[in-house]
């Protein structure tokens, strides 16, 4: 038999992460009883708070069943001793994602909150002043954004922001999948070893990142428990699936724009009417970004349900900069179509490009980083599901 | 063969309880005919006010002299109808309970005439048993306003101050140097925090107010005579043969207390620097100043081991019921010192009943934590070659892994052993159960009685118990030694051994077939006979079988009376 | 089977048992309505050692077919050596059995403690069916 050593700081240094008031706890199960996710192949959320309180820090970060949850809160309604486990998973997330990274940066950011928005307004500045380092001429007859702040230059600095933040995520997910792996005994042959392993590898894959990232199926069917039910436009997945539809479409949004500069069908920059595809979807996803990250605002500052009752500095950072780069983008497409070229339209234009690279950048170190581990742990849990079900 | 009788037969319905399954009219009209029966009735409810009314008009009308209620079981309405009888001027040893119902009906729902016919045998076997009997009356013993308690622990000494609250006289024999028992050592209790030392102080105090109790140490009860309610007791005093003492005294007050397990060297590392028991991990703790330090050395981790020595098969299979409790309030006194302590409870269940659950909660919101292993794989203790210590245990509703605790001390939470202390034991024929404790009569309805009548147990003597049901049970003795004492004399049940001078040999077996001494040999018609003390016989009949010339009987359960009830149980049925 | 045809061919059993320990296992077993031959009649004594062997002989030779003795194992409040006093009486009740050619099997003694209703059922039903294999009593020619 294996021994594990039990670490006896974790659950001191868990509880920095977040209220995990979870010492109340008694072992007795209810939560994951309740829970409508749980199942044979992730049980949670008992299993990892013994493991947080136990010491058990290994299991708790090779735990796919942190990313299977979505904070529907059933299990803190239903704690007998109030010991909120929901809460508790969210905070063993924070943990992990700190845990994965190996600079630091991201324990910082979700445990010193003051620390954490001195780096977010410094590391904006700093992008922002670098751009305006190599600023040109505002013109004042109609709005040409890419005078004032050269497009080469953004795209170059845009280049480099998406390739340390896919450095630092790869590091990260590469972490994870050491520690996932281990604890589910998979190893590199039975992910690609056969041609059964791969088949169930795609299929896998597939379940995680289409089915359930993408299309929210188990947040919109399972999760979806509200008593009393919630009002369509209010429901959580649909708020978040807007959210991330909003985020995906404005990607593909600029990926088409510089797609359509490489095919020298237009230039970046050009003034184009609002139906040109690549505006039409940005515009659209924008308004469904707009609109998912406002109610998750509205939700957090009003706390209605079980799921917004705790908000941490983590939780509003990621909000803050999602809303501030949405927000920016519209008050520059509204100086754009303006009749006369604003001049704040071209300050405008500068912060929304800082936020957005900073939001790009800070990714695998705030709550972002759960678009990366989310589908990596749901990859696992689909791989275990599919296992459960032939044994 | 013997004189008519005239005896009243009773057969009840219970509402349908019985009757439902027995048919109780042919019971009745099975024994109404016989020689002896004058009154032969069914009742619906024979236990109502009415109904027993009517019982005792017509055993004062009818002039009976027998009485015979069929219906439940004795252990529900023997007193009730003895009862009945007493107020009817009836002899109450006249009147026979048979059970009709748990014994007959109940138990033969699926046979209807079975359960008929084997009723009328019980029914007729029951008038047998009251046609044989004798009127009989109660032992009347006067009894001496004093008790004698032994043991001054914390159940002693509230006895004896509830005792002298009562106006009894107390003597409280101490086998130590002083009085206080377990109790006085502790430091600090649940709930109000206030040290056992504080709490033995409050109630010596009290005693010294009371000039009505005498409290002798280095004392030990060394012989007992006579019998209920008139005991000669002896006590040596400083272990010298000279100095004893003649106390005579109505009852005792056995409080002896009990001892606390004594790991072996080697059991979960016992012996191994950092591995320590409750209690001197308990006192290692009150003794603390600032933070909790073992030889110097601060205290970082610590982990606790439960039930060591306790509800382990084959050993002591009982459970301690305080060590619990005490654990969890000990490390809440841990984390108060320093939060930082890391504690690991590693346990069987736990069994913080009643309000001790708070405590179990508290312990665990300040960060204990509390991991559960299977019976039949305890942890395992070790010194790591770093020097500290090393508990591993497997928790399955952690992990399916062994778990290695690092911890700088490790506490094994031991229970109580029953105190041996045989001379006692034997003096005052106390019984002892099978766990090693003293047995009560009746752990629920009769908590503080032995079968001696008059010597009653109280505290941890009869089983591992919290200071607090030390004192109940204190108390409840003391209610018990004043129903006794308060009235100057008692009434014991006269259904005792008799022996038939004429048939006796004098071979004395049956003297020393009896525990209680309760037969002794007196001279008479010039030679020795046997006599029964009927204020020391329990009436258990164990000498009975033991005569060979048949010249004993047990009143109640006499040879003609058995015989009789074995030849009405086989009796032509009527059908 | 009609019951009354079973009354007549179901063997007499007749049970010993003690005031504070068997009989409310005895009582247990009626108050959870659990079936025994309706052949089996109890009489109750204060202690099981209180048995004299000719009440047991007595039994067997008047019609019962079997004589069971419910004693109290270790819990005897009254005697702690109370099981081995019955065992005694037990045993010389047996060789009398033995003289008169009565079947050692008909004489049966078991703790039976005060909760111990289903073992009473069984040891009933268990004894009921030995006595029947046995037949009716044979006394021998004294």
């Amino acid at each position: 038999m294996t021994t594990t050593l039990v670490d006896l700081d974790l659950f001191t240094d868990l509880r920095r992460f977040g209220a995990a008031d979870v010492s109340a706890c008694f072992t007795c199960g209810t939560c994951t009883a309740t829970c409508p996710l749980s199942d044979d192949a992730a049980a949670f959320p008992r299993q990892l708070i013994r493991y947080a309180e136990v010491g058990l820090k290994d299991d708790l970060l090779g735990s796919k069943e942190l990313w299977v949850c979505y904070h529907c809160g059933l299990c803190s309604e239903t704690c007998p001793t109030q010991a909120d486990p929901a809460e508790f998973m969210a905070t063993a997330r924070r943990y992990a994602v700190a845990s994965y990274d190996p600079s630091g940066l991201a324990r910082i950011l979700f445990t010193r909150p003051v620390l954490a928005s001195v780096i977010a307004t410094v590391v904006a500045a700093f992008l922002a002043a670098f751009m305006y380092s190599a600023h040109g001429p505002q013109e004042s007859s109609s709005l040409d954004l890419f005078r004032f702040i050269p497009d080469q230059l953004i795209h170059w600095i845009g280049i480099a922001v998406m390739v340390v933040m896919a450095l630092a995520g790869l590091v990260g997910l590469v972490r994870m999948t050491g520690q996932v792996a281990r604890r589910e005994q998979v190893g590199l042959r039975d992910v690609f070893g056969s041609r059964p392993a791969l088949r169930r590898t795609l299929s896998a894959a597939w379940s995680a990142i289409a089915v359930e990232s993408l299309g929210q199926r188990r947040y919109r069917a399972d999760c979806g428990a509200d008593d009393p039910p919630e009002p369509l436009y209010r429901r959580r997945w649909l708020v978040h699936a807007l959210t991330i539809w909003g985020f995906l479409g404005l990607l593909v949004a600029t990926v088409l724009d510089w797609g359509l500069a490489l095919l020298r069908i237009k230039e970046t920059g050009t003034p184009i009417p609002v139906w040109y595809p690549s505006r039409l979807i940005g515009t659209i996803a924008g308004i469904s970004l707009m609109y998912g990250v406002t109610m998750f605002m509205v939700a957090r500052v009003r706390r209605t349900g079980t799921s917004y009752q705790v908000s941490t500095a983590a939780d509003w950072l990621l909000l803050v900069l999602l809303w501030l780069t949405g927000a920016t983008g519209f008050l520059i497409e509204a100086a754009l179509y303006l009749p006369a070229a604003p001049g704040w339209g071209y300050w405008m234009f500068l912060f929304h490009v800082a936020v957005a690279m900073e939001l790009m950048l800070l990714l695998p170190f705030t709550k972002f980083a759960h678009a990366i581990y989310r589908p990596l742990g749901l990859f696992f849990y689909a791989r275990a599901k599919a296992h459960v079900h032939t044994a | 063969m013997s004189e008519p009788r005239r005896i009243g037969v009773y057969i009840c319905h219970c509402g349908g309880n019985i009757s439902d399954h027995v048919d109780v009219q042919r019971v009745r009209e099975a024994v109404a005919g016989h020689a002896d029966v004058v009154v032969a009735e069914t009742k619906l409810f024979a236990c109502a006010d009415g109904t027993q009314h009517e019982m005792v008009t017509a055993i004062q009308e009818q002039n009976l002299d027998g009485l015979v209620v069929a219906s439940c079981s004795p252990k529900l309405h023997q007193i009730t109808f003895r009862g009945v009888a007493k107020r009817a001027e009836l002899n109450p040893y006249t009147y026979t309970q048979v059970n009709i119902r748990e014994q007959c009906s109940w138990a033969h729902t699926d046979d209807p005439e079975g359960a008929t016919q084997k009723a009328i045998g019980l029914v007729r076997a029951g008038i047998a048993q009251s046609r044989l009997s004798t009127p009989l009356n109660p032992l009347v013993v006067e009894t001496l306003p004093r008790t004698m308690v032994i043991g001054g622990g914390v159940a002693g000494l509230r006895a004896a101050i509830g005792l002298a609250d009562i106006g009894l006289q107390v003597i409280v024999v101490e086998r130590g140097s002083r009085v206080g028992g377990w109790l006085a050592q502790l430091g600090p209790m649940f709930p109000n925090d206030r040290s056992g030392r504080e709490q033995i102080d409050a109630l010596l105090a009290e005693v010294a107010k009371r000039p009505m109790i005498t409290v002798i140490t280095n004392a030990e009860l060394v012989g007992k005579s006579g019998s209920f309610g008139n005991y000669t007791a002896l006590v040596r005093v400083n272990g010298e043969p000279d100095n004893v003492l003649e106390v005579e005294v109505g009852t005792f007050v056995v409080a002896t207390g009990t001892d606390v397990y004594q790991p072996e060297l080697g059991e979960y590392g016992y012996g191994i620097d950092g591995v320590l028991t409750l209690a001197e991990y308990s006192a290692l703790v009150d003794s603390a100043s600032g933070r909790l330090t073992y030889r110097d050395r601060p205290v970082r981790s610590v982990a606790y081991i439960y039930c060591v020595g306790n509800r382990q098969p084959g050993g002591n299979e009982y459970c301690s019921k305080f060590c619990c409790a005490a654990t969890a309030h000990a490390s809440i006194k841990v984390s108060k010192l320093d939060p930082k302590v890391k504690q690991y409870h590693l346990h069987r269940g736990i069994r913080t009943y009643g309000t001790y659950e708070l405590m179990y909660s508290e312990s665990r919101e300040r960060g204990s934590v509390y991991l559960r292993f299977p019976d039949d794989t305890p942890p395992e203790v070790a010194k790591l070659p770093s020097g500290q210590l090393a508990v591993t245990v497997l928790d399955p509703s952690t992990s399916d892994a062994e778990l290695t605790i690092p911890a700088d001390l490790v506490v094994l939470v031991t229970g109580m052993v029953p105190r041996q202390n045989d001379e006692l034991t034997n003096l005052l024929k106390l019984p002892v159960g099978s766990d090693g404790y003293y047995n009560e009569i009746h752990p629920k309805l009769r908590p503080v009685e032995t079968v001696v009548d008059g010597v009653l147990i109280a505290g941890t003597c009869q089983g591992p118990k919290t200071a607090g049901e030390s004192v109940s049970a204190g108390l409840a003795a003391v209610t018990q030694s004043g129903g006794i004492l308060k009235k100057g004399f008692a009434e014991l049940d006269p259904l005792v051994a008799t022996v038939r001078p004429a048939a006796c040999t004098g071979c004395a077996e049956c003297v020393s077939s009896c525990p209680y001494e309760a037969i002794s040999m007196t001279p008479a018609d010039g030679r020795e006979v046997a006599v029964v003390s009927a204020a020391t016989c329990k009436g258990c009949g164990g000498c009975v079988p033991v005569c060979p010339e048949d010249a004993l009987d047990l009143l109640g359960h006499t040879d003609a009376q058995t015989l009789a009830s074995i030849d009405s149980l086989l009796e032509e049925a009527v059908r | 089977m009609p019951a009354s045809a079973r009354a007549d061919s179901t063997p007499r059993i007749l049970v010993f048992s003690t005031n504070n320990i068997s009989d409310p296992g005895i009582d247990l077993a009626g108050s959870r309505h659990l079936h025994y031959p309706a052949t089996v009649s109890v009489m109750s004594v204060p202690c099981s050692s209180g048995l004299k062997p000719a009440w047991l002989l007595h039994a067997l030779a008047q019609g019962f077919d079997g004589v069971f003795i419910a004693s109290d194992g270790e819990e005897c409040a009254l005697l702690t050596d109370c099981a081995q006093r019955t065992a005694r009486i037990a045993a010389r009740a047996q060789e009398v059995m033995a003289e008169k050619g009565i079947e050692p099997q008909r004489l049966k003694m078991a703790a039976l403690c005060s909760v111990c209703a289903e073992p009473f059922v069984k040891y009933m039903r268990e004894f009921s069916d030995t006595l029947a294999g046995l037949g009716p009593v044979y006394l021998a020619a004294a």
